[in-house]
């Protein structure tokens, strides 16, 4: 895209969206074998009027016999908001080299609505062995996945280990809703599919009477369109310096993802039964990113059912190898990203909910939490900008029934 | 993946000192660790949609487990 299309740049509507909505996952956690009923309803809200999400969900639990249980998921997002493009110089989007940068937001006018649906059965071979499979489908006007998940796991050791896998596939499109004369239309051309298969191997042990540790690894391989369609990149050329080029966010087609997650779990008996929870992840893929989460959880048994839980977390990362505010020189494979994601930066979240269970079977709860991400907030080094700085808040309330 | 060796090693450390270091537990000392709070998920619901929030505001993800769909998130 040429500089003089900058404008036009800037009056896109981006149709992609925040979408922190549910995404079920096969766990190394035991599958219940219970009959419940949760309902969420949470809203997530962006600094400086971006995004904005209401997220309803609800799930089911159903035993069928001694031997299956089947679950349910629904989930509904409703987006409105802005979003980032890309960085340009000027207020306009480009303009002189020795101007400062800017940051071109899509136009306020995003609205979408995602819905997910997805069925698993759990299958209890006998008291030690459990197989599970799901099956889900998410679609929103810009964007479809198909995915299914198969997990197993197994107790050892007198119950003391706990070994895990699991195998994730999902095939999904991703394409760029435009907006021509008011009315939402499909730009040719631009978006692709996308497969990605996902592994996992984790351990679970009982430490001593009071605590115990999980050890994860996950590795997802990619490949297809992994590009964010209505994302650009500032590009100068040598042959026309002061005339930079808008070139569409580009990635490799394929990536390998690699995670390391180690959690702790301890009992506090003289403090009414709290429960510290630790947790550090490792991740490094092969855009060239490596990051860092710290998150630390505690669980305070109060009075009469009523636990506080709060929260801290703090993730670093460093940027991926094609990833630049604006690029003063082009990049010979082609790849150019200027996505806020694959920045180098830190984040600093936190959060309290308080939960209440009355009679054993109901249980009512309600929190907030805060994300604030900064460039300098960063550990893990790499570039980065202060015009990606800003906020989040999400606040939820949520219902669980247990039989 | 940079550095990745030294990382492999950082991480084999815990993993091995957890396997090594537990202590018999007993079946009947075991009711500490089946309270809801001991659970490594006891707010499945939530845990999932926190951890969403950040997978699509962040490049990493993964380690918690596998699978679910992907979205057009921005």
């Amino acid at each position: 895209m040429a500089a003089t299309d900058s404008i036009k740049l800037a009056a896109l509507t981006a149709a992609a969206l925040a979408l922190p909505g549910l995404a079920p996952e096969a766990r190394a956690d035991a599958p219940q074998r219970a009959v419940s009923l949760d309902t969420n309803f949470s809203r997530y809200e962006e600094s400086a009027g971006r995004m904005r999400v209401d997220i309803y969900q609800s799930s089911m639990t159903i035993p069928l016999g001694d031997r299956f249980s089947i679950k349910a998921n629904g989930v509904k997002d409703v987006v409105t908001g802005a979003s980032p493009v890309a960085v340009g110089y000027g207020p306009s989007g480009y303009g002189p080299r020795s101007a400062g940068q800017s940051l071109i937001m899509s136009s306020a006018s995003i609205y979408d609505v995602r819905d997910e649906v997805d069925i698993g059965v759990n299958y209890f071979l006998d008291d030690k062995t459990t197989l599970g499979l799901d099956l889900g489908r998410s679609s929103e006007n810009d964007y479809t996945s198909d995915f299914f998940n198969i997990d197993g796991r197994i107790e050892l050791n007198d119950k003391k280990t706990t070994l895990a896998t699991g195998y994730g596939y999902a095939s999904d499109k991703v394409w760029e809703m435009v907006d021509d004369n008011g009315e939402k239309v499909k730009s040719p051309g631009v978006g692709g599919a996308k497969y990605t298969h996902q592994g996992m191997l984790g351990v679970t042990q009982v430490l001593d009477k009071d605590s115990l540790a999980q050890l994860n690894l996950t590795y997802t391989h990619s490949e297809g369109f992994l590009s964010d369609p209505y994302k650009y990149a500032l590009v100068y050329n040598y042959s026309n310096p002061y005339f930079p080029d808008f070139v569409r966010d580009s990635r490799p087609g394929h990536r390998d993802q690699f995670a390391v997650l180690l959690r702790y779990v301890r009992n506090f008996s003289a403090l009414n039964a709290a429960a510290l929870h630790a947790d550090y992840r490792f991740y490094s893929d092969s855009f060239g990113i490596d990051a860092h989460t710290f998150e630390l959880t505690w669980i305070q048994p109060i009075v009469y059912g009523v636990e506080l839980r709060p929260r801290l977390r703090y993730y670093a990362q460093n940027s991926a190898d094609f990833y630049q505010p604006v690029f003063e020189a082009p990049r010979a494979d082609g790849n150019y990203s200027s996505d806020y994601r694959m920045a180098g930066f830190g984040a600093i979240s936190g959060g309290i909910q308080l939960t209440n269970e009355v009679l054993g079977h109901l249980r009512v709860a309600g929190g907030v939490d805060f994300y604030q991400r900064r460039q300098d907030y960063g550990i893990a080094g790499g570039t980065g900008t202060s015009l990606d700085n800003y906020s989040f808040s999400m606040y939820s309330v949520s219902l669980n029934l247990k039989f | 993946m940079k550095n990745k060796p030294r990382w492999f090693a950082i991480l084999a450390l815990p993993a091995v000192a957890m396997l090594a270091g537990c202590a018999d537990v007993q079946p009947w000392e075991r009711g500490t660790l089946a309270r809801p709070q001991m659970a490594l998920e006891p707010d499945a619901l939530d845990s999932a949609l926190i951890k969403h929030t950040y997978s699509s505001k962040e490049a990493a993800a993964g380690g918690y487990g596998v699978g679910g769909g992907g979205c057009g998130c921005n």
